[in-house]
This record gives C-alpha cells, sequence and structure tokens, in this order.
C-alpha cells in the first residue's frame, strides 16, 4: 500500500459481514501474521485474512498511471460458502472500471486489482474468475 | 492459438471464447488463464469445471464414439458435456485432471466436480 492516503475502505468477511471505515490513517497486509491491519483515527480494525472475502480500498487521489484495462469483472464464491469445498453458491459478481493493472499473488493468497480510484482485494479461496477487457 | 474454447464455471456457467486464443496453465499459482487479443481472463484452478477446447482440424477417418461427461456444478446440479469422435482419456491426478481427448476436441475436466464418463457410439 506504499504511502498512498486511502479515502474509504470497504471489508466483506467470508460470512457476507461488510464493514465500512472512512478516517483510515493507514492499511498494512501481513501475510506472515495472516491478518489486515487498519490504523484508524479512534484504534485499529484487524481481520484475520482467513476471514476474509475482499477489501476495497478508495484511494484520495486518482492513480495516475496508465489505464490498461477499460473494465475487470471479477466472479467470487457467495458469502457463507465454505472454502475448499466444491460445491459453490451463487456467485458474487463485482466490476471494476478504469483498471491500471492486476495481480494473481498466489503467495500472498490475494487477487489484486489496481484502478485509477481504488485497489481491489480478493482472498484467493473466494476468488472463482476474472475478464479483464482492453 | 486455440479455434474455440469454451470454460464451464463452478455454477454452471459458460464463457465462449471463439476469436483465437491462447490458454496457460499455471499449476504453481493455481491459476488458469485465457488470453485473447482484446480480453484477458482467469480462473481459479480450484474453481473452474472443465474447459473444452476445438482444434478446428478436419478429420481423415472419423471415429463413432463419443464421450458422455457429468459435472457437479453450482448446489450440486448436474450439467453434461460431450466429447465427439472420442479417442482416449488421461488421468493427471497430480493436476486433478481429466484429459478427455477426441479428434476434433478436448475436454480438461476438473475431477473435483467431475460425477462420470461414459465412453459409447
Amino acid at each position: 500500500m506504499d504511502d498512498r492516503k486511502f479515502k474509504n475502505v470497504k471489508v466483506v468477511s467470508a460470512s457476507g459481514e461488510e464493514y465500512s471505515f472512512s478516517d483510515i490513517r493507514d492499511m498494512q497486509i501481513n501475510v506472515e501474521k495472516g491478518i489486515l491491519d487498519l490504523h484508524l483515527a479512534d484504534g485499529n480494525f484487524v481481520l484475520f485474512l482467513d476471514s476474509l472475502s475482499y477489501f476495497e480500498v478508495g484511494l484520495a487521489s486518482n492513480n495516475n498511471q496508465a489505464i490498461r484495462f477499460r473494465q475487470c469483472d471479477l466472479v467470487l464464491s457467495a458469502p457463507g460458502g465454505r472454502s475448499g469445498s466444491s460445491e459453490v453458491a451463487l456467485s458474487e459478481k463485482l466490476t471494476v472500471n478504469d483498471v491500471i493493472n492486476y495481480d494473481w499473488k498466489a503467495d500472498q493468497g490475494l487477487f489484486l486489482v489496481f484502478s485509477k480510484l481504488s485497489t481491489l482485494g480478493v482472498h484467493l479461496d473466494h476468488m472463482v474468475s476474472f475478464r479483464c477487457f482492453i | 492459438m486455440e479455434q474455440k474454447v469454451i470454460v464451464v464455471d463452478c455454477d454452471g456457467s459458460e464463457t465462449l471464447f471463439d476469436t483465437g486464443c491462447n490458454i496457460n496453465f499455471d499449476r504453481d499459482r493455481l491459476l488458469i488463464t485465457v488470453n485473447t487479443p482484446s480480453v484477458v481472463s482467469g480462473w481459479h484452478w480450484d474453481r473452474f469445471v472443465c474447459l473444452i477446447q476445438h482444434t478446428g482440424t478436419e478429420v481423415e477417418k472419423p471415429v463413432k464414439e463419443i464421450c458422455d461427461i457429468a459435472l457437479r456444478v453450482g448446489m450440486g446440479e448436474e450439467k453434461r458435456v460431450n466429447v465427439d469422435h472420442f479417442q482416449a482419456v488421461e488421468l493427471q491426478a497430480v493436476n486433478r485432471i481429466l484429459v478427455v481427448k477426441g479428434q476434433q476436441e478436448s475436454a480438461l475436466v476438473n475431477i473435483d466436480y467431475l460425477k462420470w464418463y461414459n465412453v459409447h457410439i
């Protein structure tokens, strides 16, 4: 996440609960500890990555790198679906516009999509597929 | 380059590529990608059900055997696909894939979603 400043963060847990935060000082993903750590004005919100479906971070200022894809569609296994099970409930679809790049980070267990306005991170256990349109 | 590719998702939906595309299987990263000049697509290895590749080659002596394949999709529903002009099956246990080869097309099936296959005339 480097030195970027964030406008807001939405975190969706594996069981479907949604958490939104707007006053964020910093956000760190610690893969070794397996946590997503949000530094808020009035404390910390720590979510274990095993409990994460996805997070979406709104950037305070636009990312001005060149846009590679006009749109990326993602299909996620539905919240509440058992991880590792071959029985997958109807999927949840996410769309990100003005995508600069994506990164399938198998070593971190995350699929990241970097766009002009936001960064999306999906736990790989919840990824079904993605399509990025040039 | 493949002539035509169909990917079946774990909910049973199909994605068709008919403009010629490159397929890459990356077992280490559990990622399967299908790229066309205008779209980059990817599937989690554990979440793709079946990928059918049509080579588009002419067959001089077509065989009559057909392989029907029953897949488990969604919340336990069944989906059928078949490979015409059937030639052989090959189980790649390490990759969790069953390859069903035909003279003009091949199906790569994620065995986690395979119920059965049936070869007949």
